[in-house]
């Protein structure tokens, strides 16, 4: 593929991510479908990421336009994919998202070799220290961010528990005809609406 | 300043007002009488000038351009006004037109909020508005003047039709569209000068006139809110979140200090915050790492390097070699015919895998394959590891497949030894690898399922392969939950934009460093 038909791809690309395992290619198709034409799914594999990393995915749509929108809703409002509430995220792709990408033209690379009687020697094994230091530091982060989606999802579950335990409550009460009882015991009005809305 | 608050707080109580030149009569009512300016509080507005208005329950003050000013039988002193709006009061009709920080929309067509007749006691000063339009009945103002000027705008926004439009009817509210456009030189000018001088000259109120010192804060304010509106919202977003100026005229205590309100409080503005943070954070990062090899680039650390490069080339004995480009782009299709994943597993099971690192992220993976074979005399299969929202932008990794694990021992061995040095200053870090297994079944965290029903129900819909996909609305429960998770991922962008800033300077340092041992 030519560099110039390459970039232009880029900019009709959408990096989507927090995809959920259950998510397949038909799946991110129909849900994205609705904004404009979807030419090409591809979910970027995780090789060197923790393993419950969440998915992602190049979505490759006919028109820069398409692309923007979708960004733009998606940044406006939580955009659930087969699940809630934890949202998907979409921004701009960028050319190293993508694998098989054209080379730029005119590029050389150059290279060479340091010995370690070369008076840069030290300084390059600090940079290569460095690396691996960043690399770590990056893994560490990621882990983290893990730890702390964990936790956010555990404390929504258990409110969410609570939540429906006291609908679950009021139901079985309301059900039972303890309520209405009550009700005309106290000379009170109760009408289900008040428990349940709409 | 104070002495200025002490004779503006004399001033409160009686603002000064006398009436310029009487234009007309009015027609039906002989009482009515039209004029074609006013002094108020020491300031002389003019007919179509452009106005300051403080109007009860806004925060901030409208602006509006007079277009009759006038004298009822009741003695009321009233101006007609047709509006400039501001992008946050249209906000919901922008659509795709991104507004300047200082943009207006001319109120146009017809209906609620084009114009209105307010009393003169609402007037808070005067506002320099330039039209920056090219319609050809335009003036075109100086860049001069668009720069001094306290707002511009291009577009009107008609508010019958709740929509913008770049074309200028013929008339407004009945009034000839050429007095909205900027003054011709012979007309009289409006621009921001003038009150001051006009102020100067009325011998009674000079500086101290409140309209004055409120146009002089205003300009300050102004001056320090572009400031904040660049900061805030980099990328073009309406600062309706950001800045207010509340310009009172009769509140003196907040003079000096007009209340400058951040709006990042409910949230839905949370949700506008994250839009502009997030692609704050998504341009800054990338932009300044990147490495351009053979282009001018923007950071002094990339100058540093390539001339240390070439300081290299000549002092050590080491040859700077180029990597020649293999012509046969399919070289690897001998190798193996399975897919890649599979190549891989299979490579991770015998040992042959490698994970180059601290390549320059914009090689491909047909660059790493060719510079392996050139500087270590291998010929690999290589992938360039894609990058994802939470990559580090200055460090581009590579997965290797060698012939056996022999080779693998020999490269690691090569790269620790002697140190392979891209031109600008990278030196190659190898290692082994393990790579992950994919793994469906894989924990993913977030998604709720509220009781078995639903899971039954899902589970056919997977079946179906049907998304049960969604924008979430505002007044649910999944929506404040959603909004926990739109948080937390707004909170991790700016983790790894700060990560990722340090690493930058710890790069730096370490670079230069490297400058120092040169020299010495």
């Amino acid at each position: 593929m030519e560099y110039a038909e390459f970039e232009e791809k880029v900019k009709r690309t959408l990096y989507v991510d927090d995809l959920s395992p259950n998510v397949t290619e038909a799946v991110l198709r129909s849900a994205l479908d609705q904004f404009g034409t979807v030419k090409s799914v591809q979910f970027i594999p995780n090789y060197l990421g923790p393993s419950n990393l969440p998915q992602r995915a190049l979505v490759e749509m006919a028109e820069p336009k398409e692309a923007k929108a979708i960004i733009s809703v998606l940044t406006q409002f939580p955009f659930m994919v087969a699940g809630m509430p934890r949202p998907v995220r979409a921004r701009a792709a960028k050319m190293e998202m993508f694998d098989d990408r054209p080379k730029r033209p005119g590029r050389e690379i150059q290279y060479c070799w340091l010995k370690p009687s070369d008076p840069d020697f030290q300084v390059a094994k600090r940079l290569k220290h460095l690396v691996q230091k960043h690399s770590a530091e990056s893994a560490l982060m990621l882990k983290q961010q893990l730890l702390k989606e964990e936790e956010l999802a555990k404390q929504q579950a258990q409110s969410l528990k609570a939540n429906y335990k006291k609908y679950e409550m009021v139901d079985s009460i309301v059900a039972d005809g303890r309520v209405s009882k009550l009700a005309k015991y106290y000379n009170q009005m109760f009408d289900r609406r008040f428990v349940f809305p709409g | 300043m104070s002495h200025l608050e002490k004779e503006s707080r004399s001033r409160e109580e009686n603002p000064q007002f006398k009436w310029g030149i009487l234009k007309a009569l009015g027609q039906n009512n002989k009482n009515v009488k039209f004029y074609e300016s006013f002094t108020y509080d020491g300031v002389e507005y003019f007919l179509y000038d452009c106005v300051y208005f403080n109007i009860q329950g806004s925060p901030e003050t409208s602006i509006g351009k007079i277009v009759k000013i006038y004298e009822n039988s009741t003695s009321e002193k009233r101006v007609k006004v047709v509006w400039f709006l501001r992008p946050t009061e249209i906000r919901n009709h922008l659509g795709d037109y991104v507004p300047c920080w200082n943009e207006l929309f001319l109120a146009s067509g017809e209906g609620v909020g084009l114009s209105s007749l307010v009393l003169l006691k609402f007037i808070a000063g005067k506002c320099n508005v330039v039209c920056a339009s090219h319609d050809h009945r335009n003036p075109q103002a100086s860049k001069a003047a668009i720069r001094m000027a306290d707002y511009i705008f291009h577009c009107t926004f008609d508010v019958g039709k709740l929509a913008i439009l770049e074309t200028f009817p013929d008339n407004i509210d009945g009034v000839k569209v050429e007095y909205f456009f900027n003054r011709r030189i012979d007309q009289k000018p409006i621009s921001a000068p003038n009150p001051k001088a006009k102020v100067d000259r009325t011998a009674i109120s000079g500086l101290s006139s409140k309209s004055g010192v409120n146009k002089v804060i205003g300009t300050t304010i102004k001056k320090e809110s572009t400031k904040d509106a660049v900061n805030v919202s980099e990328l073009k977003h309406p600062p309706d979140k950001s800045i207010s100026l509340k310009l009172k005229a009769s509140s003196h205590d907040n003079g000096t200090g007009t209340a400058r309100s951040s709006q990042c409080l409910d949230k839905l503005e949370a949700k506008v915050c994250k839009d502009s943070s997030t692609r704050a954070t998504n341009v800054h990062p990338y932009k300044k790492r990147k490495f351009i090899m053979d282009e001018e680039s923007d950071s002094e650390s990339d100058k540093e390097a390539a001339q240390l490069a070439e300081d290299k080339a000549i002092k050590t004995k080491g040859q700077l070699m180029k990597v020649t480009s293999s012509l046969d782009a399919n070289r690897g299709n001998w190798f193996h015919k399975l897919p890649w994943e599979q190549r891989l597993q299979t490579a991770q099971e015998s040992g042959t895998l490698l994970l180059l690192e601290n390549l320059d992220p914009s090689f491909i993976s047909a660059e790493v394959q060719d510079l392996v074979r050139d500087a270590l005399k291998m010929r690999v299969e290589a992938k360039m590891v894609q990058q994802t929202a939470f990559s580090s932008p200055y460090y581009g990794k590579a997965l290797v497949i060698l012939q056996s694990k022999k080779e693998v021992e020999l490269a690691i061995s090569k790269l620790e030894e002697n140190c392979l040095m891209l031109a600008n200053g990278r030196p190659i870090v190898a290692s082994k690898v393990e790579i992950e297994k994919p793994n469906k079944q894989a924990g993913f965290v977030g998604h709720l399922l509220l009781d078995k029903f639903r899971v039954q129900r899902q589970n056919q819909e997977r079946k179906k392969a049907v998304s049960t996909s969604h924008c979430s609305q505002p007044n649910t429960f999944e929506y404040d939950l959603a909004m926990e998770w739109c948080m937390l991922q707004e909170k991790s962008d700016l983790w790894w934009k700060a990560l990722y800033e340090e690493q930058a300077k710890e790069i730096e340092v370490s670079k230069q460093l490297k400058m120092i041992s040169t020299i010495s």
